[in-house]
């Protein structure tokens, strides 16, 4: 897929990490455009390894990175300015209210104080936090440290926001706001987001690209849509639910190399395997055969579970 | 037509979408600024601490003793002269002697008026600065913004000596005020005061560098502090053990508080070093303080960002 430059966000060719004896990453090459785009991946896939990279913690053995047009090599600073990182961790400062700690973080980042508090209070509430932002961040539940986390992630308007397991240890309520925050923060503040996130589900609620990652290897650098699609060559077809015919139906199927799989609660529904995976046509002529009507055809689209099980096997 | 009401609309269920948070175009400051925003916040993070305040309760307690005994001590001499008085000023080689032990004792003085608050505030504030940070996870924190490993410990080093920076000046800005009030001249409160600036300097940077060296050694602060006191404690009593052993008085001066109480004997000119031999106190705070900085900067250059 081809990405317009200025709708880069993120650029990694050919990147090696080797530790000793381990390949973290080993010559990934990727593009992150605009938008919410799911780094995923088992444990010890290298996300994390990744985004020290574009951090600009850790060196590559080989390969380059461009993110936000800078190289994190030669301005590892300039590159964490025009960005925010919610790490999966605790970090907070002991001592230190959600507000200072906030403002704090606005201040490293550049931010003059009083343009810093000010954020700091608009970050807050932002995330849903109001008068406990008052009380060391210590003290919080986990609900808060996670909103307290992003408020200090955002503070001082990054660019691009990356996010370690950002809906970890959060309740259905909290983690559903979290997610339209996520969504929001895309849609309405202009703020591209990476989700590095075992969770499927969130990925499927928020994302529209996905990487993953197995191994140290990018496996898929797509569009959801396109890894959602790109199904196992099964489709999915409706016909008129008239129960004699069936039979009739699946024998033509047989006869014309097609597997099929009935619906078990006989509506109607079958997942057929054509021999040719783009062309459904000898469902259509089984279905002329046996006099059924077809009232709907289309390919099965998986679902990112299994979509991202396929990638890894 | 609508009538207006006080009565606020009502929050929107769900995610709370506040218009105050927008995106920010203003101008931002020089990363030069950061040891100084990294300072000030550990240093308001600290007077949160018990032991800091009742740290700081005794460095104020001890000040107010010294100074009381030191104006004593100084007046009692300028009133048998009788040079308060515009008497007899009969000796004035005698003065001298009495205004140059004065000036030398505001160097002495100060640094043992505030040791043990100097001592217990960089304990309390430096030798668990970079394990807590640590265990907080407040090195994701800071180097996922633009911090640089160098400008961080400029900035932990500036915390761990803040609040004993400002007893030890606060000392020796009423000791050479004092000198000022009973003997000296104006020049020689002012020699002495610049004098125990720099002797201020010279404990505090090689206590703190220290103090941060062992706490980036472990995320337990506990052990670091106790690292740390061993190294004061234990150190002192080491070498001051080898020195009277040996019969050597240089050995004497080579751990981290004997080092800067024999360049305060050099100041004053009573020191029993001399020739190359003198050049060892210095170099002793120079391996102390340069060797933990190092470390400490060896073990923040190998700092993750992330776990997991």
């Amino acid at each position: 897929m081809v990405i317009a430059s200025a709708a880069v966000k993120l650029r990694v060719r050919s990147l090696s990490r080797r530790y000793e004896g381990v390949t973290a990453l080993d010559d990934v090459t990727l593009t992150i455009p605009e938008g919410r785009t799911a780094l995923l991946g088992p444990n010890g896939a290298g996300k994390s390894t990744l985004l020290k990279c574009v951090l600009g913690l850790v060196r590559p053995s080989s390969g380059e990175i461009e993110v936000l047009g800078i190289d994190p090599r030669r301005d590892p600073l300039g590159v964490r300015a025009r960005i925010g990182y919610m790490p999966e961790d605790d970090a907070h400062l002991p001592d230190l209210t959600a507000v200072e700690l906030c403002a704090y973080g606005a201040e490293l980042a550049g931010l003059p104080p009083n343009e810093a508090i000010d954020r700091a209070h608009a970050a807050l509430f932002y995330v849903g936090i109001d008068d406990k932002r008052y009380m060391p961040v210590q003290g919080y539940s986990t609900g808060l440290r996670q909103r307290t986390k992003l408020a200090a992630a955002i503070v001082h308007d990054p660019e691009l926001l990356f996010l370690d397991e950002p809906t970890n240890g959060l309740d259905p309520a909290s983690r559903e706001e979290m997610l339209s925050l996520i969504a929001d923060l895309r849609d309405r503040r202009g703020c591209s987001v990476v989700l590095s996130t075992h969770l499927l589900a969130d990925v499927e609620r928020v994302c529209d690209h996905v990487v993953v990652l197995n191994a140290g290897k990018v496996v898929a650098d797509a569009p959801l849509a396109e890894v959602l699609g790109v199904g196992d060559g099964r489709y999915l077809v409706r016909v008129k639910p008239v129960a004699e015919r069936f039979a009739g139906f699946e024998r033509a199927l047989h006869d014309r190399g097609c597997s099929s799989t009935p619906s078990p609660d006989a509506r109607g529904e079958w997942i057929i395997r054509p021999p040719t995976v783009d062309d459904p046509t000898p469902i259509w002529e089984a279905a002329l055969q046996a006099d059924v009507q077809v009232r709907h055809l289309a390919l099965r689209k998986a679902s990112l579970d299994e979509a991202f099980l396929r990638l890894l096997a | 037509m609508a009538t207006p009401t006080t009565k606020p609309a009502a929050s929107p269920v769900g995610v709370v979408h506040s218009l105050a948070y927008s995106r920010y175009a203003g101008p931002r400051r020089s990363p030069n600024f950061t040891p100084l925003v990294i300072a000030r916040y550990a240093l308001m993070a600290q007077l949160r601490q018990r032991g800091v305040k009742v740290a700081l309760l005794l460095g104020v307690l001890l000040m107010a003793i010294f100074a009381a005994g030191m104006g004593f001590k100084w007046a009692l001499p300028t009133l048998a002269s009788g040079a308060m008085f515009g008497g007899a000023q009969s000796n004035p080689a005698q003065l001298a002697a009495i205004v140059r032990e004065g000036e030398a004792d505001v160097l002495s003085m100060t640094l043992r008026t505030q040791f043990l608050p100097t001592f217990l505030l960089v304990l309390w504030c430096g030798a668990g600065a970079i394990s807590a940070d640590l265990m907080a996870g407040a090195f994701q924190f800071h180097f996922s913004r633009p911090v640089s490993p160098g400008r961080y410990l400029a900035g932990r080093m500036l915390s761990a000596s803040g609040w004993s920076l400002a007893l030890s000046f606060g000392t020796l800005l009423v000791f050479a005020l004092e000198r000022l009030a009973f003997q000296s001249t104006p020049l020689g409160a002012a020699r002495a005061f610049g004098l125990g600036a720099v002797v201020v300097f010279l404990e505090l940077s090689s206590l703190s560098a220290v103090a941060l060296g062992v706490s980036s050694l472990t995320r337990r602060k506990g052990l670091s502090q106790a690292m740390f006191a061993a190294i004061v404690f234990a150190g002192w009593v080491l070498f001051r053990s080898l020195g009277a052993l040996l019969r050597t008085p240089w050995v004497k001066t080579l751990d981290l508080v004997s080092c800067v109480d024999a360049m305060v004997s050099q100041f004053n000119g009573d020191s029993p070093l001399h020739g190359a031999r003198a050049a060892i106190p210095a170099l002793a705070w120079l391996v102390w303080t340069a060797g933990s900085l190092g470390l400490a900067a060896w073990r923040l250059s190998r700092a993750e960002v992330n776990r997991g």
